[in-house]
């Protein structure tokens, strides 16, 4: 007699594989499934940091070599929880076209515009940029903003007006970045005279000693690279003027790290150590970026337009 | 007539599917293998530029990169006659040593806090010499090279003409 169906031993036993079959299909795919999430977020990762980047780097090299800071505010780690709200007043007024330094803040003003735009002839006067800021230029504000304080995560931030009597326009950049743990995102390039040769000395930290410092992430002030400038012996605040006065910038070295803001272990606070990311936390990658001051139209318009 | 099937069969089909399954996974790897790259390479382009920028900026404002210690005087100088090689070693240890290259430390130009220890960079100087008229231009070729597994070497390259 031929067999028909089975008994119900050989049906559990095809039950119970049948379930351990779709639970190992199911696991297939939603490992897939986090595994291509996983790939498209760092690539969002990468795709975001390259256009901040870009962005950063236009308004460094439109901005030119000029460099100043004399009296830059950080009021209650500026700007604060309402970024828009830059006070004109906290910014430095020199230079009117150049670049602001700060370890977590970079102040750039580009003078892009004649004041007054007449018929666009190549060569013809008056269409190069003439070194002041009142006409149809662009002042941004690039600043790194700490909002998570138990993780560690910043977001990078752009306020940007096109003349000192418009508002600022406001917007953010990226969000979850690490800082470096010595709390300098922003490094500058700064063209020096020594010995009669024109040198430059790269990666200064320019914390402002006037005005209120920044601090690091995990507690200590930004160290402040300044060199002895007025030939008076030590590190002081005239230094700090004489720099402002008449050193030109030769570039921004930026580095950062970025995540995707998971929780990390037992709530750990995120850490970014540039110089070893093998001592930084789990699931952070690098930008490292340097850029470099181009505009010497700029400069030289700025010079003329001061006279001298 | 037999109607349903056997143990073996529904073992065998398992065994089938799971496989077929599993001949994804290649394509996931494949898909993190190109993020991967194109996260390199993004930043080997972002370390040429930054080279390659610092030597036309330099040059523009008339400033000298010199070497750790000062010597050379300036790492961005083309020789008068033939070419000029040096490179800043990758901290991976496997990637090779540029041949007929001098390897220069932390220096004006470049050092290694500027970009990731898997990359080396390696800048060849020479005088423009095929532009008639021997113009005062140098000729500076950039690479940016990183070992990518085990044997894979990946390099970018850049050119420059800068004025002397």
């Amino acid at each position: 007699m031929m067999r028909r169906g089975h008994t119900l031993n050989e049906l559990m036993v095809a039950v119970a594989l049948t379930m351990v079959l779709m639970a190992l299909i199911f696991t297939i795919a939603i490992n897939l499934q986090g595994g291509s999430e996983k790939i498209n977020r760092k690539v969002d990762q990468n795709s975001a940091a390259q256009s901040a980047i870009d962005l950063i780097r236009a308004d460094v090299e439109l901005a030119g070599h000029r460099w100043g800071g004399g009296v830059v505010a950080r009021r209650d780690n500026f700007p604060g929880g309402d970024f828009c709200s830059v006070d004109a007043q906290g910014l430095a007024v020199e230079p009117t076209v150049g670049l602001i330094p700060g370890p977590q803040q970079m102040v750039v003003r580009s003078d892009r515009f004649p004041t007054e735009v007449q018929g666009f002839q190549v060569g013809e006067r008056n269409q190069i940029p003439d070194g002041r800021l009142e006409g149809l230029d662009e002042e941004v504000v690039y600043a790194f903003e700490r909002y998570d304080q138990a993780r560690n995560l910043w977001r990078l931030r752009r306020a940007y007006r096109t003349g000192i009597n418009n508002g600022w326009q406001c917007m953010t950049l990226l969000e979850n970045l690490v800082i470096p743990n010595d709390g300098e995102p922003f490094r500058y390039d700064v063209l020096v005279t020594r010995s009669g040769q024109r040198v430059i000395d790269r990666h200064l930290s320019l914390a402002n000693p006037v005005m209120q410092r920044a601090n690091r992430p995990f507690g200590g002030r930004v160290g402040n690279d300044l060199f002895e400038v007025d030939g008076l012996g030590g590190i002081d605040v005239r230094d700090f003027d004489a720099l402002t006065t008449g050193s030109l910038l030769a570039g921004v070295h930026m580095r950062f790290c970025i995540g995707d803001g998971r929780d990390l272990p037992e709530q750990r606070a995120y850490e970014c150590e540039p110089e070893n990311m093998r001592n930084s936390s789990q699931h952070l990658r690098l930008i490292e970026v340097g850029v470099t001051t181009k505009n010497l139209l700029t400069w030289r318009a700025y010079i003329e337009g001061r006279q001298g | 007539m037999n109607r349903g099937f056997t143990l073996i069969e529904v073992l065998v089909s398992s065994v089938v599917f799971i496989l077929i399954l599993s001949g994804t996974l290649p394509l996931v790897l494949m898909s993190a293998n190109s993020a991967r790259n194109s996260y390199d390479m993004s930043r080997a382009n972002e370390a040429m530029t930054m080279v390659m920028d610092r030597i036309v900026g330099a040059r523009q404002v008339g400033a000298k990169l010199p070497g750790p210690n000062g010597s050379p005087a300036d790492v961005s100088e083309a020789p008068i006659n033939g070419t000029q090689c040096y490179y800043l070693r990758s901290e991976d240890r496997r990637a090779p040593r540029p041949e007929n290259c001098s390897e220069m430390g932390d220096n004006s130009l470049v050092s290694r806090s500027d970009i990731d220890g898997r990359y080396a960079v390696q800048w060849l100087l020479k005088r423009e010499d095929q532009m008639d008229g021997a113009p005062a231009i140098d000729n500076v070729t950039i690479t940016v090279s990183w070992r990518k597994g085990k044997e894979r070497l990946r390099r970018v390259t850049g050119v420059a003409r800068v004025p002397r």
